[in-house]
Parts: structure tokens; sequence; C-alpha cells
């Protein structure tokens, strides 16, 4: 019976060119977005080496800071807002401030442009890195502003060769920084993690500490520790915030922190209004609305070729009817061809997205072209293949239901009438 | 075998209703070749659907081999057309898309207990009975309206029905392949399918067992 139907699929797809090409077109072309649209949400929100608990994790990454009513500042987070506001809560989550800078290097013959990450002992125990050699840096290192660095293999290789990296010294941004360990390139797509060099942000070029400024250019990490809740994270940190407010009522100031949002949250916002810290969950609602109403204008588009497509064949719909198949059957047989055929359409679709991906893929990331040989990190993953045959099935049903409930419904009498050979 | 009583069929719109077929009584009987006549639009074609149970009557009932067809659900109609009926229809109706072989074998598909090889083998041996043993990879395009018309009678008897409903199936037919058409329809015939054929050959319809004319939706003889 399937060969039968795949026949069919086949010999329509091919009898009718036009007709199959633009169906094809349609199909593979959504699929592609979906397609490339769920791997890029999903490379920003799935855990993976070295962010392994992103799903579980929350982040601060900006302060609104109103001054009166007269102007509204937007920042990241100042390190005086995180050590005396944000960390006291209780009981305490693992924590880490951190911010990035760009550093330059001259390799394989051109500037490349690199990132280098400034941040804290604790970083080292949220995030988990395959060291290839030496070790992360410590509480008194960090505390004792030692200019140490760990270093991406890229970067081992860059300077050093097949010599050993450990102990050495490289000079980033005019300061000199001693190799203390060397760790697996980060994909590209881990974005509170990807760089090619780390150090303690009390050792950077710039004193982070004494700025003093409530905003600033950090961004504070958090993994609840075991049995809490991001919810009591998130109360803690408003109540913290609420007592900062009344220490700021003389001055005129208030704060507003977003967040802390979790990942898929931190997601939404990069496509959303940076400056609206509210209502993320509602903006995922709308962007997944947004995602079904792109699914659905092309099933009505291809509902309606297909409404053209089965009329056509109304004189087989009529003798198969003739010779024994029941409504039931022809309404399975259209609407398993329907989904034959937008499988077809998803495994174009799917492989389309596999080169949008790779063709792409800096562009998707957001990384820029002069970072050099950087590992990207975006694939195809079982989750997202899964993704991808579950929008074809409702893509080939949408579709298909419609017409194959009309077709299996016709009067045989009336079709064999008339019609042609 | 078949027993149309008091058949009536009415097609309604909104502004007007024809009365297609009107008191309606008659009986085949089981190995009978009887001819359907009159003028076009006289109802033959409605009476054949009707009984080919592909359409309802307004009124009365069809009784075929023992069972009250107007009480069947659409799935039990399609299995009894499946195991007691095969069509065969001036226009051919065969499907383009599939070749010879897999037009034929079409009724048995939707055959309980037929196995994949036993539906090859059946269609081939009907297939083969029709003289078109050589054509069974070809397409319905790449035959000539005789052969078609061949094809179309292999697919009618391929789940070996006892009634063969026929609508004028020399119709598109020169006389050479008309001849040779009724010449398959007489043999099967002759081994107990009994034959409902709708023509305005009378020259054929002379050569059935009984002659049934039709006017304005009532039976006259």
């Amino acid at each position: 019976m399937l060969r039968n139907y795949l026949k069919i699929v086949l010999k329509t797809l091919l009898h009718k060119k036009f007709f199959s090409a633009l169906n094809l077109f349609g199909i593979s072309t959504t699929v592609m977005i979906i397609m490339v649209a769920a791997l890029v949400f999903d490379n920003h929100t799935a855990p993976r080496v070295p962010e392994v608990y992103l799903d579980k994790m929350l982040f601060v990454e900006r302060v609104k800071t109103t001054h009166g009513d007269d102007w509204i500042t937007l920042n990241g987070v100042g390190i005086k807002l995180i050590d005396e506001y944000l960390k006291k809560i209780e009981p305490r989550p693992l924590m880490c401030a951190s911010t990035s800078e760009v550093f330059e290097l001259y390799a394989s013959g051109k500037l490349q442009r690199k990132k280098m990450i400034h941040t804290e002992p604790s970083f080292w125990s949220i995030y988990r890195f395959t060291f290839q050699e030496g070790r992360p840096f410590n509480v008194s290192e960090f505390t004792q502003h030692e200019p140490v660095v760990v270093i991406s293999r890229m970067l081992r290789d860059h300077f050093f060769g097949n010599n050993v990296a450990l102990g050495q010294t490289i000079t980033i941004r005019a300061k000199e920084y001693r190799v203390i360990g060397v760790v697996d390139d980060v994909p590209a797509n881990c974005s509170h993690t990807y760089a090619d060099a780390w150090i303690p942000y009390s050792a950077g070029a710039f004193d982070f500490q004494d700025s003093g400024d409530l905003d600033g250019g950090f961004s504070l990490d958090i993994l609840p520790v075991k049995g809490q809740s991001s919810e009591s994270i998130k109360m803690a940190m408003a109540e913290s915030i609420r007592r900062l407010n009344t220490e700021l009522r003389s001055s005129g100031k208030m704060v507003i922190i977003s967040g802390p949002e979790n990942s898929m949250e931190l997601f939404a916002r990069g496509y959303a209004d940076h400056t609206s810290f509210g209502g993320l969950t509602d903006y995922l609602v709308k962007w997944i609305g947004a995602l079904l109403l792109f699914m659905l204008l092309p099933s009505i588009n291809l509902m309606s070729l297909n409404i053209t497509r089965i009329r056509e064949r109304a004189s087989e719909m009529a003798v198969r009817k003739a010779f024994g198949a029941s409504r039931k059957r022809l309404f399975g047989q259209l609407l398993a061809e329907n989904v034959i055929l937008t499988m077809v359409g998803g495994v174009i679709g799917l492989i389309l997205s596999i080169v949008v991906i790779h063709v792409f893929s800096y562009q998707l990331l957001g990384v820029e072209a002069d970072q050099g040989n950087v590992v990207l990190g975006i694939q195809v993953n079982y989750y997202v293949f899964g993704f991808a045959l579950i929008t074809c099935l409702v893509f080939g049903l949408l579709s298909g239901v419609l017409p194959a409930l009309r077709m299996s419904k016709l009067n045989p009498a009336e079709v064999l009438k008339g019609g042609s050979k | 075998m078949i027993k149309l009583h008091n058949i009536q069929k009415v097609y309604r719109t909104s502004t007007i209703e024809t009365v297609a077929l009107e008191q309606i009584n008659l009986e085949i009987s089981k190995g009978e070749f009887v001819s359907v006549m009159g003028p076009s639009g006289c109802g033959k074609s409605t009476l054949l659907n009707i009984t080919g149970l592909l359409d309802d009557p307004t009124e009365g009932s069809v009784i075929i081999a023992g069972e009250d067809g107007n009480g069947l659900s659409d799935k039990r109609k399609a299995a009894f057309r499946n195991r007691h009926i095969g069509f065969v229809f001036q226009n051919f109706h065969l499907i383009n898309e599939l070749n010879v072989l897999d037009n034929v074998e079409l009724p048995m598909l939707y055959s309980k207990g037929i196995t994949p090889t036993e539906r090859r083998t059946r269609a081939m041996k009907v297939l083969e009975r029709v003289g078109l043993s050589h054509r069974m990879k070809h397409f319905p395009t790449e035959l000539s309206g005789g052969q078609s018309q061949r094809v179309a009678i292999a697919r009618a008897v391929a789940g070996n029905p006892s009634i063969i409903l026929a609508d004028e199936p020399t119709g598109n037919l020169d006389s050479h392949n008309g001849e040779e058409v009724m010449q398959i329809l007489f043999d099967l015939n002759r081994e107990g399918t009994t034959i409902v054929m709708v023509t305005h050959d009378e020259k054929l319809a002379r050569q059935t067992g009984r002659i049934m004319r039709f006017f304005d939706g009532r039976q006259v003889l």
C-alpha cells in the first residue's frame, strides 16, 4: 500500500513539474528558515561544554539607572553593584562577574581580533573547561592581582607551537601575563565563555574594582546551588535592589536590573527591545506565535495548491472509491501522500539549512569574520533534527487535512459520469 | 442477484428538482447479461451507479447478493463493492500515474487477506487473459483505446467479483476494438459473471440475454 502511495507521489511530482517545484520550494524554504531559527535558538540556550549548566543558570547583564525624571542610563553591571548588593543574598549561589575585551593578533598573515574574558575564580567552577595543561587561576592569584592567564589551545599553538606554554609570558594589550593553563578551544556559540584568553579581572589593564559605579561593563553569571530555585534567587536579588533603591532615594536615582534572566529570556531579549527588562516570557510566547504564523501562511498556500492538485485527481479518487476504498482510507492515502511530499521538502530544507548554517555561521553567531580560525560549534543535533521532522509533519498535516477531507467525501458517481482517459 | 425495489432518484438544487429515476422495479438473476438502453439523460447511468452502490437512491431499496445496500455504512459499502462488483467505464478511468499492472492490482489493494505476491500473480493472469501481458509495464497514456478498455476490464475482474457493471464499455472504441471488448465480456458471462451493461448500440444489446429500455427515468419495457 505504501509502495503504491510512494509511486503516486513520485509520479505526481514528476508529472506536474512546475507545481512540484513550487510546492517543494515553499516547504523547503519554510523548513530551512524554521530550522535555522531553531538551531540559533538551540545554540543559545542548550547546555554544552563548557557551558554545561546553561539550562540552570541565570544572568544579570544590564542595569538601567533613572536619574529623576531627567534621563536614563543603560549599561552593563558595575562591580560595586555586584559585590555589595547582588552577591549579598542567602543562600549564596555560585556567582562570577565577567567582562570581555577584544585584542588583536597578527596570525596566518593577517590581523585577527580575539576575545579576552576578565573574570574571577568562581568562573572555573560554574563552567567546565577541559584543561590541556596547567590549571585555572585561584582566589589567591585573584586577590593578589597577579597577571596570570589561561589561554586556548589555538592561542598556545600561535605563541608557542609545540613548546611548553606553562610559565611562559605573553603580551596582550601591552600587558604581560604568565600562562598558567591551556584549555580546549571554546566554540563561538558559547556566548558566556567563548574567548582565547581568560584573566582575573583584578589583573586587567583597568582597575575595575575602584570605579565605584553601580553600572559598568560586567555581567553576573549565576549557578544555583543544589536545592535552590531560580525563583528564590530572583526574589532575593529583587530584595537587594529594593534595599539599594531605598538608600538611593535621596539622590533621586533608581536602579533596575535585567532579570536575573535564564538563557531563554536572555536570547529573547537579544531580539527584543534592549531597554525592556520585563515581559520576556510574553515575548517568547509572541515569538513562538510568530513561528506558528510563519508556518501557517505557507500551509494555507500549500493547502490551496493541494486542493487544485487533488481536484485534478478526482477521477482517480472516484475509481479508488468504486473499487473498494472507503472514505477513511482515501483520507489516509491523501494525507500520507501529503506528508511524504512534505517530508521530501523537509529533507531538502534540512540540507539547505545545513548549507546556510555553514555559509552564514559567522553572521548567525554574531562572530566577526576577522576573528580568524574560531571554532564555530554550530551544528544540527538530534534535537533540532527531531524538531525539523515534527515541523514537516505538522506542515504536511496542516496543509493536507482539509483537501484530503474534501476529496474523500466526493461523490464518485458525479465524477465518473464524465472525465477523461 | 440484483433486486431494485421502487427506486426513485431526484436531484435537487435550490431552484430545480430533476427526477432521474422513478418507480424502478427490476430483478436480475445470477449469471444474466442485461443491456440497459435508452436515450441520453434517461437515467441509465444513474441506475448503474445506484446498482453499484456508488450513489444512493432518494427512495427505494437496492438488494444485491441478499444484502440491502441502503443500510450499509460508507466503509461496508466500499468493502461490499470490492467483494462483489467490478466497474467498466466508457472513459476507462485508468490511473495515469500507475502502470498497467498496478492499475489492475488496484481493487485487490483494498481486499483483505491477499498478499502482494498473490495480487501480482492474479493481475498478471487477468492481463494475460485480455491479451495484454506484454503491456503490463506500460502506462495508460501509452495504450490505444481498445487496449485501455481491456485493461479496465482486467481491473474490473481482477478481484473476482460476481457482478460487472459496464457503462458504455464500447462507446469510445472503433468497431473492431468494440467487438474484442464485447467478446471478453461474453466470455466472462459464460463463466458465470452477472453483467449489466449500459449501451446505445442496439446491435450489441441484442446479443445480450435481456434488454431493459428506459425513457425519462422510467423503465418502458
